[in-house]
C-alpha cells in the first residue's frame, strides 16, 4: 500500500493556524470549564432552596394551631379560584382549539397570554377597592347570572339553529364569541336588577358577606389570574390531538361536540388535568390578590362568605418582621416549606401526566 | 491489515488500480451506526491525491455518512457510533490525540444543501481566515477575493461583499460556500451533491470548477449525476446499502463495470437522467 | 375537502350546545378583561380629574351649614365633599346626606388651589387666600390655581395630563410614583444584568454541552420544577439566604453598628428576582438554540472552528433575538412580581432614591420603593381614602402598560424569531 509523501511545506495560512491552535484549544476548555461551574453552582442552588427552608423550619408543639388553619385558607383560596378558573379556562380552550376559526385563534392565544401577565398585585386592587364593595351588595345577583348562564347559552344556540336564516348561520359560523357578548351583557344587567330586587327578602340576608373581604372575593378574581393558565395548557393539550380523530367522528354522523365528548377529551384528558393541577399549584402560590382581598383571617370555614389566611399571604404579612431564630419565624419557615412541598407534589405529578399524553399523541 | 480485509478490498477494486498513488483519504472496515442501525458495513476505500473521486449510489445508501467520517463530523449527531479506521493525509482521524479544528480545516466539506451563515458575503468567506487570527483587512480582502476567484463567483458578487449572503441566489450560495471552503486552504475537498440545487449551466460552471480544482486539491464529490461522474472524476465509487460494492478508474466503470447491481444502477440513473 | 366542509356544514345545522357553551364562555372571559381595564382606567383617570366645586347650604348638627367645596363622589344618598384643606391634606372629608341636602350651586367663579404639600383650596372671585384664622397664603406655596366649573373639555384634558405627568415624573406633592418608578427601574435592571449571563450561560451549557447525561437531566428537572415554585418562597429564601445569612454575616465581618447589609436592600431584591426568573431565561434561550439550524452549526464546525467560535461567531448572532425575548420575558415576569420584593427590600417609603449622584452612584444594600409595592401601600393605606385610592389605581395602570407592553414586546419577538428560523432553515 502506497505511503503518503511527506508533509510538503506549509503554507503561511496553515502555520499561522498552528501558531493559534493551543490559545484556541485554551479557550474552549475554559469555556467548558466555565459553564459546567455555572451549571454546578446552580444545580447547588436549586437544591439549597428546601434544604434552607428546612434546616431553619421548627416544629413547636404548637405548630398545629399556627399552621393548619393558614394551610386551609391556602387549600379553600386555591379551591374558590379553580371552581371560577375551571370552567372558563377549559370553555375557552375548548373553543378555541376546536371550533375557533384560525383567526380568532390567532388573537385568543396572545390576547389570554396578555392576560396571564397582569401583575397579580393590579388584579389584588380592582378585588380589593372594587370587587369587594360591589359583591357585599350582590352576591344574589351574581348567584343569578351563574345559574342562568348555561340555561341561557344553550337556548341562545338552541334558537339559533333552529329559527335563524340558513344565510345567517353561515355568515355568523365560527364567530359565535361575537353573537354572544350582547346576550351576556344583557343577562349581567338582568341578574343585576333580579338581586336588587330580591335585596330585602330573607334570602338576602343570608347571603349577606360578614366582610367585604372574603373568599368569594378571592375566589372570583384569582380564579381569573389563573384562568389563563388552564386555558393554555388545556387549549395545547386539546390541539395536539390530531384533527382526523374528530372528523373521522363526524363523518358517523356526530356532531363536533360529541366528537369532542366522546373522542377528543378522553385522549387529551391527561393535558387537561396537567392543566387543572398546574392551575391549582398556581393558585396555591398566588400572593398579592389574597393578601388584598381575603381579609386575612385566619378562619377554617368552609363558606366563601368569611374571610381566609393563606399560607403565602402569612408569609408576605408576617416574615419581614420575623426575628431570625425566633419561634414564630421557624413556624413561617415550616409552613413555606409545608406549600413549597405541595406545589412541587403537584408540578411533578402535572409532568407525569403530561407525559402521559405525549405518548398517547404519539401513538395516534 | 488482516487478510480479510484484503480480501474486501480486493474484491471491491482491481488490484494495483492506485499503485504508486498517494492517499488523500482512507477507510478500513468502516462501520458506523446510528442508534444501532446500521448505515454503513465495512466500507473500505481508498481516495488518491490530487485526482477528483466520485462516489454514487442510489439514496440512503450511506454516502453522507461516509463523507462526514473523514472529517468526523459525525461526532455532532447524537447517538452515531463508528467503529475501524479512517486515515486523513497518513493520519488517524479517530486516534484520541487528533486535534479536530485542525483536522477540519484540512479537509473541507461542501454540504448538500448550502449553508451559509447570515452575514455578510465577505464575512462568509473570512470565516476561517478570522479563526486563524488574521487582523489585516488587507490581507483578509486578498484572501478573500482569491477564494471567491477560485470558486468562480468574484465577478458576481464583487459589488455585492457587503450584502447578506442569505440574497444570493442558490447557485451563487453553492459556490461562495466552496469559496468559504477554500480559503482555509484545505488540502481535501469532501463534496456532497453540490450541484444538486444548480441549473444546467451553473452545473457545467460548478463542474468547470472541479476539474479546475484537481490540480491543487484531492475531491471526493458525491453525485447523483451519471454524467456529471463521467465528466469530472478520475475514479469511481459504487455504494449500496451501506457497502462499497465497486472502485474503479472512471470510464472503466461507466463502460465495462465488474458488478451487475453497478451496471443497473448506472444504466437506470443514465436513463432517468438523459431522460 | 369538499366532503369535509359538507360534514362542516351539516355539524353545525345540528343542535350543538357544547359549542355555544364554550363559545359564551370565552365572551365571559374577554368581558371580564374588558371590565378589569376599563375600570382601572376609569378610576386611574380620576387621580387626575379636575373634581367640580360646589356652594353648598345643609341642615347639620348645629342648625344650617353652609360651604364651598369639591365634590368628590356623589351617589342617590349622599354626597362626600372635601372642603378647603387649612389644616391637613385629607382631613376635611364631609358626608352629607341628600335629605339633609337644602341647596347646591356650581358657581362659574369657583376657583381650586393647590398647594405643594398636596393640600388644596377653594376660593370664589378673586379674592386673595385667606385662612379662617386671617393667614394668608405666599404665592410660592400655590401650585396650581384652575377654574373648575368653568373648564372646556380641551383645558380639562391638558390639566388631566399635565397633573399625570407630575405624577408620574415626580413634581406631584410626595414625589408621585417617581421613586416607585426609579426604584422599579434601578431593580430591574441590575436583575437583567445578574440573570442574563448566567441564564444564557446555563441554557448553552444545557443545549450545547451537556447532550442527555444524568447532570443535564437533573438540572432540566431542577429547572421545570423552580419555575412552578411560588414567588413568594423565593422571597422568604431570599430573605433566609441573602438576607439573614450573607447579609448578617458580611454586618459582622464589617463590624458595623447598624445592619447595612443585614436588611433587605436593592442586591438582595434583584438576586432574589433574578433566582426567580432563571427558569424563564434558560427555557427560552435553549428554545432559541434549538431553532438554530444543525447546517449552520456543521458548516462553522467543518470549517475547523472549535465548539466556543461555533457559538460566539454563529450560533448566539443568530440566537440574539431568542436572547432578547427572555430578557423581555424576564423583565416583564419581575416587573410583575410584588411578593418577594415585600420580603426582601421594597418598603413603603425609602428616604433616598437607590439611584443618585453620590459616590458610589448605585446603593445597593439600600431600601428603595417600588411601583407594585406602592400599589399596595396606596391601596390599603388609611387617610386620604380618595386620593389614595385614586392614586393606587393611576399606579397600577402604568405598572399595568409597563408590564403588558414588555410582554407585547416579547410576544412580537418571538414571532419574528421563528419566522426568521424558518428562512434560514429554507
Ligand atoms: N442523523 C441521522 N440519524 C439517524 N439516521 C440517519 C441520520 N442520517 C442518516 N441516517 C440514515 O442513514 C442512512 C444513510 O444516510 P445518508 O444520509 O448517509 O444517505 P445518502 O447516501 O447520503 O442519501 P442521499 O443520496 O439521499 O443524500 C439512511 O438510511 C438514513 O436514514
Ligand atoms: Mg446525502
Amino acid at each position: 500500500m502506497p505511503v503518503p509523501d511527506p508533509q510538503p511545506p506549509a503554507s503561511p495560512l496553515a502555520r499561522r493556524f498552528a501558531e493559534r491552535a493551543p490559545a484556541r484549544e485554551r479557550r474552549e476548555r475554559h469555556l467548558r470549564l466555565g459553564l459546567r461551574l455555572a451549571a454546578g453552582f446552580l444545580a447547588l442552588l436549586a437544591l439549597a432552596m428546601p434544604l434552607f427552608l428546612l434546616a431553619s423550619a421548627r416544629v413547636t408543639p404548637d405548630w398545629a394551631a399556627h399552621v393548619l388553619p393558614l394551610l386551609a385558607g391556602s387549600l379553600k383560596a386555591a379551591l374558590y379560584a379553580i371552581v371560577v378558573a375551571v370552567p372558563l379556562g377549559l370553555g375557552a380552550a375548548i373553543w378555541c382549539a376546536r371550533f375557533a376559526p384560525p383567526a380568532w385563534r390567532a388573537l385568543l392565544k396572545p390576547l389570554f397570554e396578555l392576560f396571564e401577565a397582569v401583575p397579580a398585585v393590579v388584579l389584588g386592587l380592582i378585588a380589593a377597592l372594587l370587587l369587594a364593595p360591589w359583591l357585599l351588595q350582590h352576591v344574589l345577583s351574581l348567584l343569578v347570572f351563574v345559574a342562568l348562564l348555561v340555561p341561557l347559552l344553550i337556548a341562545i344556540g338552541f334558537v339559533w339553529q333552529r329559527f335563524a336564516p340558513p344565510a345567517w348561520q353561515q355568515r355568523c359560523a365560527g364567530h359565535e364569541v361575537a353573537l354572544l357578548l350582547l346576550p351576556l351583557l344583557g343577562l349581567a344587567a338582568g341578574a343585576v336588577a333580579v338581586g336588587n330586587a330580591l335585596a330585602t327578602t330573607a334570602w338576602a340576608a343570608l347571603l349577606q358577606p360578614l366582610t367585604p373581604w372574603n373568599g368569594l372575593v378571592v375566589g372570583v378574581m384569582l380564579g381569573l389570574a389563573v384562568m389563563p393558565t388552564v386555558f393554555s395548557l388545556a387549549e395545547d393539550a386539546l390541539f395536539a390531538v390530531p384533527a382526523e380523530l374528530a372528523l373521522g367522528a363526524q363523518a358517523l354522523g356526530a356532531t363536533r361536540w360529541q366528537a369532542l365528548w366522546r373522542l377528543l377529551l378522553p385522549v387529551a384528558a391527561p393535558g387537561v388535568v396537567a392543566a387543572l393541577l398546574l392551575g391549582f399549584s398556581r393558585a396555591l402560590g398566588e400572593t398579592m390578590i389574597v393578601l388584598m382581598a381575603s381579609g386575612n383571617t385566619p378562619l377554617t370555614g368552609i363558606s366563601p362568605l368569611t374571610g381566609l389566611r393563606s399560607i403565602a399571604a402569612n408569609l408576605a404579612l408576617e416574615a419581614p418582621q420575623a426575628v431570625p431564630g425566633s419561634a414564630g419565624y421557624g413556624l413561617l419557615l415550616l409552613s413555606a416549606l409545608l406549600l413549597f412541598c405541595i406545589c412541587l407534589l403537584l408540578n411533578l405529578l402535572a409532568e407525569q401526566v403530561r407525559g402521559r399524553l405525549r405518548r398517547r399523541v404519539a401513538g395516534l | 491489515m488482516s487478510t480479510r480485509d484484503e480480501d474486501i478490498g480486493a474484491s471491491v477494486m482491481p488490484p494495483d488500480l492506485l499503485a504508486g498513488r498517494d492517499l488523500a483519504l482512507e477507510a478500513r472496515a468502516l462501520c458506523l451506526e446510528y442508534s444501532e442501525r446500521r448505515a454503513l458495513d465495512a466500507v473500505n476505500l481508498q481516495v488518491p491525491r490530487r485526482q477528483v473521486t466520485a462516489l454514487i449510489g442510489p439514496s440512503g445508501c450511506g454516502k453522507s455518512s461516509l463523507l462526514r467520517c473523514f472529517n468526523r463530523l459525525n461526532d455532532e449527531i447524537a447517538g452515531c457510533r463508528v467503529s475501524g479506521e479512517v486515515r486523513v493525509l497518513g493520519l488517524d482521524a479517530y486516534a484520541p490525540a487528533t486535534a479536530l479544528p485542525e483536522l477540519r480545516r484540512r479537509v473541507g466539506m461542501v454540504f448538500q444543501k448550502p449553508n451559509p451563515f447570515p452575514q455578510s458575503v465577505a464575512d462568509n468567506v473570512a470565516f476561517g481566515l478570522r479563526l486563524a487570527g488574521l487582523r489585516s483587512r488587507l490581507e483578509i480582502d486578498d484572501r478573500v477575493e482569491a477564494a471567491l476567484r477560485a470558486a468562480g463567483l468574484w465577478d458576481e458578487v464583487r459589488d455585492r461583499l457587503d450584502d447578506s449572503a442569505l440574497r444570493l441566489s442558490a447557485g451563487q450560495q453553492q459556490r461562495l460556500v466552496i469559496a468559504r471552503a477554500l480559503a482555509v486552504e484545505p488540502e481535501v475537498l469532501l463534496m456532497d451533491e453540490p450541484a444538486s440545487m444548480l441549473d444546467p449551466i451553473s452545473t457545467l460552471r460548478f463542474e468547470e470548477l472541479v476539474v479546475a480544482l484537481r490540480e491543487r486539491y484531492s475531491v471526493l464529490l458525491v453525485t447523483h449525476n451519471m454524467q456529471q461522474a463521467a465528466r469530472v472524476a478520475d475514479y469511481t465509487a459504487f455504494m449500496q446499502g451501506g457497502r462499497l460494492l465497486e472502485f474503479d478508474a472512471t470510464d472503466r466503470i461507466f463502460t465495462n463495470p465488474r458488478l451487475r447491481g453497478t451496471e443497473d444502477y448506472i444504466t437506470g440513473r443514465m436513463r432517468e437522467t438523459r431522460g | 375537502m369538499g366532503r369535509t366542509v359538507q360534514y362542516h356544514r351539516a355539524a353545525l345545522r345540528r343542535h350543538d350546545p357544547g359549542l355555544w357553551l364554550a363559545a359564551g364562555l370565552v365572551g365571559l372571559s374577554l368581558l371580564a378583561l374588558a371590565a378589569i381595564l376599563s375600570v382601572l382606567a376609569q378610576q386611574a383617570l380620576q387621580a387626575f380629574a379636575p373634581t367640580p366645586v360646589a356652594q353648598l347650604r345643609w341642615r347639620g348638627d348645629g342648625g344650617e351649614q353652609q360651604l364651598l367645596a369639591a365634590v368628590v363622589t356623589q351617589d342617590a344618598h349622599a354626597l362626600v365633599v372635601r372642603g378647603s384643606e387649612w389644616q391637613r391634606r385629607g382631613a376635611e372629608y364631609r358626608r352629607i346626606a341628600r335629605a339633609d341636602l337644602r341647596q347646591i350651586d356650581w358657581p362659574a367663579d369657583a376657583r381650586s388651589l393647590r398647594l405643594r404639600d398636596g393640600r388644596e383650596i377653594y376660593l370664589r372671585g378673586d379674592s386673595a387666600a385667606q385662612a379662617p384664622d386671617g393667614s394668608r397664603l405666599a404665592a410660592a406655596e400655590i401650585v396650581e390655581d384652575v377654574a373648575s366649573n368653568r373648564l372646556g373639555r380641551t383645558e380639562a384634558t391638558g390639566l388631566m395630563l399635565r397633573r399625570a405627568w407630575d405624577f408620574v415624573s415626580g413634581a406631584a406633592q410626595g414625589g408621585g410614583v417617581f421613586p416607585a418608578l426609579v426604584g422599579t427601574v434601578v431593580l430591574v435592571l441590575l436583575m437583567s444584568v445578574l440573570v442574563m449571563p448566567l441564564g444564557v450561560l446555563l441554557a448553552l451549557w444545557l443545549h450545547e454541552y451537556a447532550g442527555s447525561g444524568r447532570g443535564a437531566r437533573i438540572l432540566r428537572a431542577a429547572m421545570a420544577n423552580l419555575a412552578g415554585v411560588p414567588a413568594v418562597i423565593y422571597g422568604l429564601f431570599g430573605l433566609v439566604l441573602f438576607v439573614n445569612d450573607i447579609g448578617g454575616g458580611l454586618d459582622a465581618l464589617l463590624q458595623s453598628a447598624t445592619p447595612r447589609w443585614g436588611g433587605g436592600g436593592l442586591l438582595w431584591s434583584a438576586l432574589t428576582l433574578a433566582l426567580l426568573t432563571l427558569p424563564v431565561v434558560v427555557i427560552a434561550t435553549e428554545e432559541g438554540l434549538a431553532r438554530v439550524p444543525a447546517s449552520l452549526r456543521h458548516g462553522a464546525l467543518a470549517l475547523g472552528a472549535t465548539r466556543a467560535e461555533m457559538l460566539w461567531r454563529v450560533v448566539l448572532p443568530v440566537a440574539r433575538p431568542a436572547l432578547l425575548t427572555a430578557l423581555i420575558l424576564a423583565v416583564a415576569r419581575a416587573a410583575g412580581e410584588v411578593a418577594p420584593l415585600m420580603l426582601v427590600g421594597a418598603v413603603k417609603y425609602a428616604p433616598a432614591l437607590p439611584l443618585d449622584g453620590e459616590f458610589p452612584y448605585l446603593h445597593l444594600s439600600r431600601q428603595f420603593m417600588h411601583l407594585g409595592q406602592s400599589v399596595y401601600d396606596l391601596a390599603l393605606a388609611g387617610g386620604d381614602v380618595p386620593r389614595d385610592m385614586a392614586q393606587a389605581h393611576a399606579a397600577a395602570l402604568l405598572l399595568l402598560v409597563v408590564v403588558v407592553g414588555l410582554n407585547a414586546a416579547a410576544i412580537v419577538a418571538r414571532n419574528r424569531l421563528r419566522e426568521r428560523a424558518r428562512e434560514l432553515a429554507v
